[in-house]
């Protein structure tokens, strides 16, 4: 249920980062928040009925949000307004399926909400990409003749990747480091034997 | 029959001696070695050791732009203090946002310093492998110094932050940017579950510094818990989002 949740909410994101980043052709780096951008940042801040119990955003996605929008864009009302009725889509398609648990939702269900914001970077000439083995969204701008691919942006909707990240030593890694280690002391151990039997030999 | 047991001798010698002392030896002086020298210098060679066993995505970039240019701004002679009518004002520069270069994800953008934790390090903006082989860095869900909302700090405990353990309360955090420097204080020092969402909250809107790294400090291996460093913001240009 939670990789569902936070694949559509990736997906949802991506969305508006796609259509701001139609924004960012002419936009000097770091633009600072306008009130367009405001708008927009507002609306996602807002929830959504899903069968009686409302659902927000993961805030640390609206945070990478508003950075994209100080970063990159220079967003006009008319593009908010693009960008909201897009959000409103999705939030009415979800709230028109009746279901309070993303766990309970079809695959034709899913599917036709993440259509939903890839129809919104379609807009904008931008493409959504999903890779299920990374689980990454990853919103891409197509060059001219269709042939290759920039990417606008990433958004990590894996369960490992959350906010808190693993920051210990990995036990893989002291395995090979004391694998090498067991080498070298076997080794030694080896030529030590040899050794031995040598000066044992010659005595 | 002097020689016999001169050979004899020799032997348990060997077996007592050389077969059981020697590769204690051996081994104490290659896990010290490796934990103090090798291990922090080689943390690529590792993470692409781990690839044969973790399911974890990798980032096997070793690129990152720099874009930390050290600077005075804000610096204890930046804050002044004014006085009226008996009472003490602090006052803090602002700096218009669209002055600076925002960092992107992976940039090298400030340094990191705790001096009473022995800690001075690269900061980055993002928390992934990369940047966390080379410094410390900042979760993107979060914001930079001077945005005036909370900022996320991952290390490994296993080098740049391995000195938290030395952490008390009224420490003083230091944070040098391209576009100013900043002052923190710890407040507060916790373990917690490392999927315990009441150990940070992202979306409050002040300035708060929130660092964290694996827990226990010196254990092997990947852990449950973290330990989790409250600071708060002293002082530092405060950035001026608006247009």
């Amino acid at each position: 249920m939670k990789k569902v949740l936070k694949v559509l909410s990736a997906a949802m994101l991506s969305a508006v980062v796609a259509v701001g980043a139609s924004a960012s052709v002419f936009a000097a780096s770091t633009t600072g928040l306008n009130a367009a951008e405001e708008k927009v940042l507002a609306e996602l801040n807002t929830t959504v009925d899903m069968g009686g119990v409302q659902k927000s955003l993961p805030v640390q996605y609206i945070n990478q949000a508003e950075q994209y929008f100080i970063k990159e864009v220079d967003m006009t009302d008319a593009q908010a307004d693009e960008v909201i009725a897009k959000i409103n889509a999705v939030k009415a398609y979800l709230t028109s399926v009746g279901k309070s648990k993303f766990s309970e939702f079809t695959d034709a269900e899913v599917d036709k909400a993440v259509s939903l914001a890839k129809e919104a970077a379609a807009v904008v000439d931008c493409t959504i990409e999903y890779n299920k083995a990374t689980r990454v969204v990853t919103v891409v701008t197509k060059s001219a003749d269709g042939k290759s691919s920039t990417p606008v942006a990433d958004v990590s909707v894996g369960g490992k990747d959350g906010v808190v990240k693993t920051t210990g030593f990995d036990v893989p890694g002291v395995v090979a480091v004391a694998g090498v280690g067991i080498l070298l002391v076997s080794a030694a151990g080896v030529y030590l034997i040899r050794t031995s039997k040598k000066e044992t030999v010659d005595a | 029959m002097h020689n016999k047991h001169h050979h004899h001798s020799s032997h348990r010698s060997l077996n007592g001696k050389n077969f059981i002392i020697l590769p204690i030896v051996f081994c104490v002086l290659i896990l010290g070695i490796a934990s103090a020298i090798i291990i922090p210098n080689t943390m690529r060679f590792i993470n692409m050791a781990s690839m044969f066993f973790s399911d974890n995505p990798h980032d096997f970039s070793d690129e990152f732009k720099n874009i930390y240019v050290p600077t005075s701004e804000g610096l204890e002679e930046d804050v002044k203090e004014e006085t009226s009518n008996a009472q003490s004002k602090k006052t803090t520069k602002t700096v218009p946002i669209t002055d600076i270069e925002y960092p992107d994800y992976s940039d090298q953008f400030g340094e990191f310093i705790i001096e009473d934790c022995n800690i001075k390090c690269p900061l980055f903006y993002g928390d992934g492998d990369l940047q966390l082989n080379y410094g410390v860095g900042i979760y993107t869900g979060s914001f930079i110094p001077g945005y005036g909302r909370p900022i996320l700090v991952a290390g490994h405990n296993a080098t740049y932050f391995n000195g938290l353990k030395y952490a008390q309360k009224g420490q003083t955090i230091l944070i040098r940017t391209s576009y100013g420097n900043y002052k923190y204080e710890i407040t507060d020092i916790a373990v917690k579950k490392y999927n315990d969402k009441s150990a940070y909250d992202l979306g409050a809107r002040e300035e708060t510094l929130t660092l964290y790294t694996c827990y226990p400090f010196d254990q092997f291996g990947l852990t449950s818990q973290r330990c989790f460093v409250y600071a708060k913001y002293v002082s530092g240009p405060k950035l001026d989002i608006s247009r």
